[in-house]
């Protein structure tokens, strides 16, 4: 999938948006402060488009650039993180993230450099898997919508996420 | 890494996309095949090719585990949905008893309409603010909607009702301010410096009854503060927009109230960097809106950069200056903006205080007077005030000589025990005031000593005057010499110090047979055994022969505390226990007796969490002693090779909001302790990068160091240990770094 042109200029407001607020949440003085995806979108979501109404298509892109910005910030802040347990005059960060006060992002348990470094190679055998993952998993769209936008059956979504998925999970354990 | 590590690897050979969409299809296939089946199929599909047949058979198994795995999105789009749900324009639509005439304005959380009662009761004109985004945005929403609720004054806007519409949007009906903005106001009404001055302060007074209450504003701006102009309430302040207000009481550290913006022009540095809201927050945008009131100019913005070297813009309070004259004020608003917490009034009032003595003409708490200026200023309580401050103003004698002849003129004087409770606590008033090292509190409390001296020298038979002697001998003793605390090394002089308040424990325990009930006799006990006990800890620092007497101090102290009958022991004699038991943990860590350590601090635990109370509640001791008792179980893990336990332990200790919670210099020099302690983990990492990283919290960690050495440049310890760190950088080698971590008890304890 290929991000219309005239999505470039979203794609460079949104990207450090989200990095200049991951920022933010990383330098956080007190101990137990991760990144918490959620409030981080909706800051920056706030930020870029609450004064301008996006149309569903145009929110779909917005939707899998979000996706795409929020895989690379989660990388980098994991990545930091891991550097830099603590800086300055900052306390621990605790090792795990403690899913931001609600239960529901769980699955952050997950290592996210191992995932990316298994996206990583996983771009080079079968890029589509990748796209899939994103749109699927970070972004949160559904097989219909993912089909929509790759404009690829449903069923080769289908086939593509339950490939990618236990690929990675098996590169992942190894 | 490499790639050939990283690859797929299958057998020795890498996996190419053709190779890779081949095992697609036929793990593809395979799943479509019922599961009984299954594995036969694969076998005889895959016979000739042994690698792909293993390859699709490891990725069925992973299919069959991987159940959950990824399953569970990151909640970006249900995120998006509800952000980008609109609330419809309410405009002629009935809420309640109200009906909504207009649009007034729009704000970056929701708009806000006129609405007038149409109920027939009475006319009534009201603001509605609605939300428009949901969300995290409507958690704050029903904060502000509590905190106006719970707040009643008449300088802050009204709640009337509030409720939410059919969409899902909450929305709050508020008294409608017919007033403008406060800088419109200045400007509209040309107001003198003097108008000026007696506007904020009552600004200050509002939002100091509002920190009363428990609630920080956070985003204190003209913008937020109205002046009714006109009508017989004409001048009077209201004040709006608690949208991110913080309750002070609930739990301040929740993502929400740390994910908020914040008007870059009126945030306090502390709030750049995004720390937990604080008074002081609010101090400094008050600050500024007085800055700007007063100069009459616009705001522009200056680049500024924090400790950690990160920047940030903030307002130009220099340039607001060259546009104020009266020098006065200048201090003032230097003082209401200082950049450090401590360096600010410590309150609205405190600041309203300075306000109203600048109108009074009198002297203000901000004058660049020196310390001296806040001593003499609290001296004003004493008697003969004059006295002194005559002397001070016509010779150019020093402070010391001149309490002294001041003593001399009231040594024959009986004094009252209320004026040596007073001095005491004028004493500690001063210190909080203003940010002193120790040889700064030496000096002061030293005047307040020879007083007490001669009081009790007066007084023979007072059992008060004995206590608060003692006490101001203890704390003499610690900022002396005792190793924990921030002092100025002089181990000789803590010791006389100790030992004085000891005699005057047993003198104490002497007269009280007769005169005072048992309770206080059994305090005089316990506080004799602690000072010895703090003697003997000195004794370990003092010097090797010393140091073995030490230990067996400490030890036989130790037992006699296990036969006392120490039953039901008052808050603060639980206290004086506690420091003991954790000085023994800590000080066994130095000649390896870890079980003993481990010991004496399950006796502490129990002690400590007995009747713990909420963190928040805790006395400023009981959080250190919480905070000491984390280091030395961190160190402890530390030095038994548990480097995630002691990282875990470490993490334990709460870090207070502002220097100025950190107490008598104790909490300080702990948390350097555990810094550095973090700063050395590095060379149990094994792996490079991690070693690498821990290089860098060692340069953090000095640079902090260094910098309180600087400040406090009167304690020998920390020249000492920022000495040993910058060697060990300057070599900027690991081998240099290793030689300051090399011998953990040289920096997991204070240094001898």
């Amino acid at each position: 999938m290929e991000f219309s042109k005239n999505n470039s200029a979203l794609l460079q407001s949104v990207y450090p948006e989200l990095k200049r607020l991951a920022s933010i949440y990383m330098s956080r003085e007190r101990a137990g402060h991760t990144l918490c995806p959620t409030a981080l979108v909706n800051e920056a979501y706030l930020k870029l488009c609450s004064s301008q109404d996006i149309e569903s298509k145009d929110k779909q892109h917005f939707l899998a650039i979000c996706g795409r910005c929020l895989r690379q910030v989660l990388v980098e802040h994991s990545r930091v993180k891991n550097a830099l347990k603590r800086g300055g005059d900052r306390t621990f960060m605790t090792l795990h993230e403690d899913a931001c006060g609600d239960n529901k992002s769980s699955d952050l348990d997950i290592d996210i450099i191992a995932l990316e470094e298994s996206l990583k190679q996983l771009e080079r055998l079968d890029a589509v898997q990748v796209r899939v993952v994103e749109l699927r998993f970070f972004s949160g769209m559904t097989i219909e919508e993912i089909a929509n936008v790759l404009d690829l059956s449903e069923s080769t979504i289908k086939r593509k996420w339950t490939m990618a998925k236990a690929w990675l999970y098996k590169e992942i354990k190894k | 890494m490499d790639d050939g590590q990283s690859m797929a690897i299958q057998g020795d050979k890498k996996i190419d996309t053709t190779t890779f969409a081949q095992i697609e299809e036929y793990f593809s296939s395979a799943l479509a095949i019922d599961e009984n089946k299954r594995m036969k199929w694969l076998e005889k599909a895959l016979q000739h090719d042994a690698s792909l047949l293993r390859e699709v058979h490891s990725l069925l198994l992973a299919h069959h585990e991987s159940d959950t795995f990824l399953t569970t999105p990151l909640p970006l789009k249900k995120t998006i949905d509800e952000v980008t749900q609109r609330c419809p324009d309410l405009t002629g639509r009935r809420l309640g008893v109200y009906e909504v005439t207009h649009k007034i304005a729009r704000g970056g959380m929701g708009r806000i309409y006129s609405a007038k009662r149409i109920d027939g009761e009475y006319e009534q004109v009201v603001a509605i603010k609605v939300v428009e985004v949901a969300n995290i945005n409507i958690e704050l929403f029903l904060k502000e909607r509590q905190l106006l609720a719970d707040i009643h004054h008449p300088n802050i806007v009204t709640l009337l009702d509030g409720g939410t519409l059919e969409e899902g949007f909450p929305y709050l009906v508020m008294e409608l301010v017919d007033g403008i903005a406060i800088d419109e106001y200045v400007s509209a009404h040309h107001l003198s410096s003097e108008e000026i001055v007696k506007l904020c302060s009552d600004l200050c007074q509002v939002v100091d009854d509002a920190h009363q209450q428990g609630i920080i504003h956070c985003d204190l701006k003209p913008d937020n503060i109205l002046v009714i102009s006109k009508g017989s309430r004409q001048g009077t302040l209201k004040l709006l927009d608690f949208g991110i207000a913080q309750s002070i009481s609930a739990s301040n550290a929740t993502p929400i109230s740390k994910s908020i913006g914040i008007t870059p022009e009126y945030a306090s540095p502390q709030r750049h960097q995004r720390t937990v809201p604080h008074n002081s927050d609010d101090v400094f945008s008050l600050g500024v809106i007085f800055g700007q009131l007063l100069s009459d100019q616009p705001l522009s913005l200056i680049q500024k950069t924090d400790a950690v070297k990160k920047s940030y813009r903030t307002a130009d309070i220099n340039a607001l200056i060259k546009h104020i004259d009266n020098k006065e004020l200048v201090q003032i608003l230097r003082k209401a903006t200082a950049d450090k917490r401590h360096g600010r009034y410590a309150s609205a009032k405190a600041f309203q205080a300075d306000l109203d003595n600048w109108l009074d003409e009198k002297p203000i708490s901000a004058a660049q007077g020196g310390w001296w200026y806040f001593y003499s200023k609290y001296i004003y309580r004493y008697r003969n005030i004059l006295f002194i401050i005559s002397i001070f103003v016509l010779g150019s004698v020093t402070l010391g000589q001149v309490v002294g002849q001041y003593f001399e003129k009231q040594e024959s004087e009986v004094l009252r025990q209320e004026d040596a409770v007073e001095a005491v606590d004028d004493l500690d008033r001063l210190l909080s005031t203003i940010p002193h090292t120790p040889s700064l509190e030496k000096e002061v409390t030293i005047l307040i000593v020879s007083r007490l001296k001669n009081w009790e020298k007066v007084n023979p038979d007072n059992p008060t005057l004995k206590k608060l002697y003692a006490e101001i001998l203890i704390r003499m003793a610690n900022i002396s010499g005792h190793p924990y605390y921030l002092n100025l090394g002089n181990i000789a002089d803590a010791r006389s110090y100790y030992e004085t308040a000891l005699s005057l424990y047993e003198k104490l325990e002497g007269i009280e047979e007769t005169q005072l009930e048992s309770s206080i006799q059994k305090s005089a006990k316990i506080n004799q055994i602690f000072i010895r006990h703090r003697l003997a800890e000195l004794s370990i620092y003092n010097d090797a022969s010393s140091a073995t007497k030490g230990w067996k101090a400490m030890r036989s102290i130790r037992e006699e505390l296990n036969n006392e009958n120490f039953i039901s022991l008052s808050r603060k004699q639980q206290i004086l226990i506690l420091n003991m038991l954790l000085a023994g943990a800590y000080e066994s860590l130095r000649v390896k007796a870890y079980e003993e350590s481990w010991d004496l601090l399950a006796k502490a635990r129990k002690i400590m969490f007995e009747e713990d109370v909420n963190p928040t509640n805790r006395s400023a001791e009981s959080q250190y002693l919480h905070a000491f008792y984390y280091e030395i179980k961190g160190h402890l893990y530390f030095l038994e090779g548990n480097v995630n336990a002691a990282l875990s332990e470490y993490s334990k200790i709460v870090r207070p909001n502002s220097d100025d919670d950190l107490g008598a210099g104790r909490y300080q020099y702990l948390l350097i302790r555990v810094d550095s302690a973090s700063a050395c983990m590095g060379f149990q990492q094994k792996s490079p990068l991690m070693k690498a990283q821990h290089f860098k919290y060692f340069d953090y960690a000095r640079i902090k160091l260094e910098s309180l050495a600087n400040e406090y440049h009167d304690v020998p310890a920390l020249m000492y240990q920022s000495q040993r760190m910058n060697i060990s950088h300057d070599v900027r080698t690991a081998t240099g770094k290793d030689k300051f971590c090399a011998d953990p008890i040289k920096f997991l304890l204070p240094a001898m």
